[in-house]
């Protein structure tokens, strides 16, 4: 099989998918729910509401609901978010929102391959001994860690106590120190903005120190994760022929390690790195309201306290469709790092 | 297997035999009866609670509905087991032993209903062992379940050679005994609020103050015929009554006395003594006026004075042995007296220390983190249970009937898997709309079913085209005894190494709906809902989030210690050299 027909059999299995995400949600709040509520806020007058029930079809046999709600969706009528005040469109609030969350899973992203894979590796080759226990313990530790109680404890220590003590300490919430600098969002991306568009060096090293605690936080998780699979894949490797006849060759360990089981151990941690990326959109759900970060999990935490059904619904859908994509990417770079997959 | 039973003459088992054919039979009928009454009792009362009728059921019946199902799936076993009871064949008695071993512990759980059937077993265990029964299976039981022990038995090794694991084990059995001992160990219910003690700092003692009595002597009506020259009695000043914040005291009341139509004058005098009982006993009345240490006397006039006698004495603030005296003297003869006489001392003494502090509505952390851990044990090892059956079910027929089936089974899997397993869950609580843990639970189970049904399917696809599963269809089996009795059992190990480490994330997705807000509103102890309450106060008062964040971590991380170790243990590859 072709590269491209992969590429395309790939793209027509995820069309049932994204269809299966629109029901599911559609069934949670259509069916199990009471879908009125997106539309209803305690200031809508009573006398409105059979109104609303006309204008969105909420009286009609559920079939032809159902496609009215993806009418709805493909036509971009997701709701309106009564939580945020002023009743905004939920895709307004998505688009606004998005770009701070994707930078902060980004900054976390980067954190947990820079240490995990180093990680994993010393874990390997040091199989048994010490730093091979450690290791395995803080991974181990990171996937039983609440990340909630975590973030809480890092902004206990790093933000109260450090400014208690008179420590330089690291600022414990929000993207950037409103107070000093003025910001207007170019493409929402905080560190690209600062440093292309503004050309602020200071709001960027603002903005680089805001990202540390909450990036590390959000990181540690997808950190133990990617350990532990490059540990086990490392260990896998070393034991194969080839790493053998290269030390028979008589290269030296560092090579042998670094140029040949790294790359092949590398292929199944890639898979897992992209399927993480789905479980820090999930993260950042926990880390955004601790952190005081303005993104879309923070929003989804307020929406739940208020009951805002639009608001749910919608960041659901687009968590779905994020990790639909990050699935998508993660078997095109398999299919391309492990030609195995593209034939089998 | 059939092929082994040997139909024995009806001599050769004998009278016990035949009476222990009859009291299984007996038992198995009364195990579907009682278990039934109960799942289908319960079933119905949930039925009608779905429809809004609000009936609430017995307490039995709600109580036992799992435990009945699970007696209902034994004896159904049990009664198939029942023919070849009947024939003879060692095999069938084997299987009865481990039936009535797993029907004993469920039975363990039920009361005294449960005891009743243990006894019975006990009987049958005993029929089974005696020599004109014993003969037909136990010589062949032994010969067959010798490699299982021995396999248990290197397990077993295996295990205890692992520090991570035993290490795992030692913790969940601490976490799970203290859960189940909490009515006990706890000081504070997980529902109390103090609200004298708000963000206590740990280990300090609690503000508010509990008045107690202790009734030394309390009667409603003096019958002046029978009543004593005095009433008296010791008391004893112990350290108990001391810790307090303010010192003990007795309290003397006689009120409403009456004389009836008699109307007759009556002295009442009560006196303390610093004397304890044996010393008190030696000496004489006037000898005793030397250690007074309290005197009080109230002259009841029949004219219409009727004052009550209501005093408090102070006690000096030290441990002491008193004894007090009351006595009633009329000048004349009477028929009743009436009178509401009681010698109370009352002492204050303080709610116990808050170990682990309070929080901001004044809840005891360490009592509220051991209710806790019922509640967030549950809910993980009930989610981890119901996923794992459901899993394992849909995942076989999927996987072993294959074609259409599995592949509408795998693309609704593919659907779950498109959301991340805490936004699902979100999703799902938002919809149903109560805040509970019931309803944190329901969410979770319907998320976490397809991870075990693409693992059971898995293992069901490899283990289908194997030898021995065609030997057995070609023997005759029937679809259901292939799949539960052949390939179910040998799945088994990749889902309980999957399960024990997702029970520990189970318990954190838990801990962050509760955390995130969908948890009940206020009250129930739950660890992520109390880290919650304590976000707000984590500068003053850092011990409210750092106690239960603790308890969450390392109960997550034995789980993963577990599963981690019992994934190299049970790999067959690493198992043997």
């Amino acid at each position: 099989m072709k590269l491209r027909d992969f590429i395309l059999r790939r793209l027509i299995l995820a069309i049932p998918v994204i269809f299966g995400v629109l029901t599911i949600t559609w069934f949670l709040s259509y069916v199990v729910g009471d879908p009125l509520a997106m539309y209803v806020t305690e200031r809508t007058p009573d006398s409105a509401i059979p109104g609303i029930m006309l204008k969105y079809g909420l009286n009609r046999p559920p079939v032809e609901q159902y496609f009215i709600y993806l009418v709805n969706l493909f036509s971009g009528d997701w709701g309106k978010s009564t939580s945020t005040g002023a009743d905004q469109p939920v895709l307004v609030i998505l688009a606004r929102l998005f770009p701070a969350t994707i930078e902060l899973a980004i900054v976390a992203m980067v954190v947990a391959i820079t240490l995990g894979i180093p990680l994993g590796i010393i874990s390997a080759t040091k199989k048994d001994k010490v730093q091979d226990h450690i290791t395995r313990i803080f991974a181990l530790s990171g996937v039983s860690m609440p990340i909630f109680w975590f973030g809480l404890m890092l902004k206990l220590l790093f933000f109260y106590q450090f400014s208690q003590w008179g420590l330089p300490y690291l600022p414990g919430g929000d993207r950037y120190n409103i107070r000093i600098y003025n910001y207007t969002p170019t493409t929402g991306f905080l560190l690209v903005d600062s440093l292309i568009f503004d050309q602020n060096i200071r709001l960027f090293g603002d903005t680089l120190t805001h990202l540390i605690m909450p990036g590390f936080c959000l990181g540690y998780i997808t950190l133990a994760i990617i350990t532990r699979m490059m540990r086990s894949s490392m260990l896998e490797v070393i034991k194969e022929d080839y790493i053998t006849l290269a030390r028979s060759k008589g290269l030296s360990e560092r090579i042998v390690i670094y140029r040949h089981a790294l790359r092949n151990a590398l292929i199944p941690t890639v898979t897992v790195i992209g399927l993480a990326f789905g479980g820090l959109i999930t993260g950042a759900v926990l880390t955004e309201s601790i952190f005081n970060w303005p993104g879309l999990g923070r929003w989804a935490t307020r929406a739940i306290l208020n009951s805002d059904m639009a608001a749910i619904n919608g960041f659901t859908l687009l968590v779905a469709f994020i990790f639909v994509t990050a699935n998508f990417l993660v078997d095109m770079v398999y299919g391309v790092l492990d030609p195995r997959i593209r034939f089998g | 297997m059939e092929s082994e039973s040997q139909i024995l003459p009806e001599s050769e088992g004998g009278i016990v035999y035949r009476i222990f054919t009859l009291v299984q039979i007996v038992f198995i009928m009364s195990c579907l009866m009682i278990s039934g009454v109960v799942f289908f009792g319960n079933l119905a009362y949930t039925i009608q609670g779905i429809m809004g009728i609000h009936v609430v059921p017995n307490m039995f019946i709600a109580s036992y509905a799992l435990q009945g199902l699970l007696i209902l799936f034994l004896s159904l076993l049990l009664l198939r087991n029942y023919e070849g009871i009947l024939e003879a064949t060692p095999d069938s008695f084997g299987t009865s032993v481990y039936m009535y071993i797993f029907l004993a512990l469920l039975f363990a759980t039920m009361g005294i209903i449960g005891l009743v059937f243990i006894t019975v077993i006990g009987v049958q265990f005993v029929i089974m062992f005696i020599p004109s029964v014993k003969f037909l299976w136990y010589v062949e039981f032994v010969e067959d379940t010798k490699p299982r022990v021995k396999e248990t038995r290197f397990t077993l090794h295996l295990i205890r050679k692992s520090p991570l694991v035993v290490v795992g084990i030692v913790i969940i059995v601490v976490m799970t005994s203290l859960a189940l001992a909490a009515p006990w160990i706890t000081t504070y219910a997980g529902t109390d609020m103090i609200f004298d003690d708000q963000k206590l700092p740990p280990g300090s003692e609690s503000l508010d103050i509990k008045l107690n009595f202790d009734y030394t002597l309390e009667e409603r009506y003096l019958d002046p015929k029978i009543m004593p020259e005095y009433y008296s009695g010791e008391y004893e000043i112990t350290q108990d009554h001391l810790e307090t914040v303010e010192i003990p005291r007795f309290f003397i009341g006689v009120s409403d006395l009456e004389t009836g139509s008699d109307a007759v004058a009556v002295n009442v005098t009560f006196r303390l003594y610093s004397l304890d009982a044996s010393e008190y006993e030696a000496l004489t009345a006037t000898e005793r006026l030397s250690y007074l240490y309290h005197n009080v006397t109230l002259y009841h006039n029949a004219s219409g004075f009727n004052a009550d006698l209501l005093e408090y004495i102070y006690m000096p603030n030290t441990n002491a042995t008193y004894m007090w005296e009351l006595q009633f003297s009329a000048s004349q003869k009477t028929s009743t007296w009436v009178a509401n006489t009681r010698v109370v001392l009352s002492y204050y003494n303080n709610y116990p220390i808050h170990i682990w502090g309070t929080d901001n509505y004044g809840g005891d952390i360490y009592s509220r983190i051991i209710w806790g851990a019922q509640e967030d044990l549950k809910i993980s090892v009930s989610v981890v249970l119901v996923a794992v059956s459901l899993g394992a079910i849909i995942g076989a027929a999927s996987g072993y009937f294959g074609g259409k089936l599995d592949e509408l089974v795998m693309r609704i899997t593919d659907i779950f898997f498109a959301f991340p397993g805490l936004v699902l869950a979100m999703a799902i609580v938002m919809a149903l709309g109560t805040r509970s843990l019931e309803t944190i639970s329901i969410a979770l189970m319907i998320t976490w079913w397809p991870t075990y049904a693409r693992l059971v399917r898995a293992q069901v696809l490899t283990e289908r085209e194997k030898l021995y599963i065609e030997a057995a269809r070609s023997s005759g089996a029937s679809d259901a005894r292939i799949l539960f009795s052949h390939i179910l059992p040998n799945t088994i190990q990749p889902v309980i190494v999957q399960a024990t480490m997702d029970i520990g994330s189970v318990l954190l997705v838990a801990a962050g709906l509760a955390f995130i807000g969908f948890g009940p509103p206020i009250g129930t102890a739950e660890w992520g809902m109390m880290i919650a309450r304590g976000q707000d106060y984590i500068r003053s008062s850092p011990w409210m989030t750092l106690y239960p964040g603790i308890a969450i971590l390392v109960t997550a991380l034995a789980f993963n210690l577990i599963g981690d170790g019992i994934r190299d243990i049970m790999d067959p590859k690493l198992r043997r050299r």
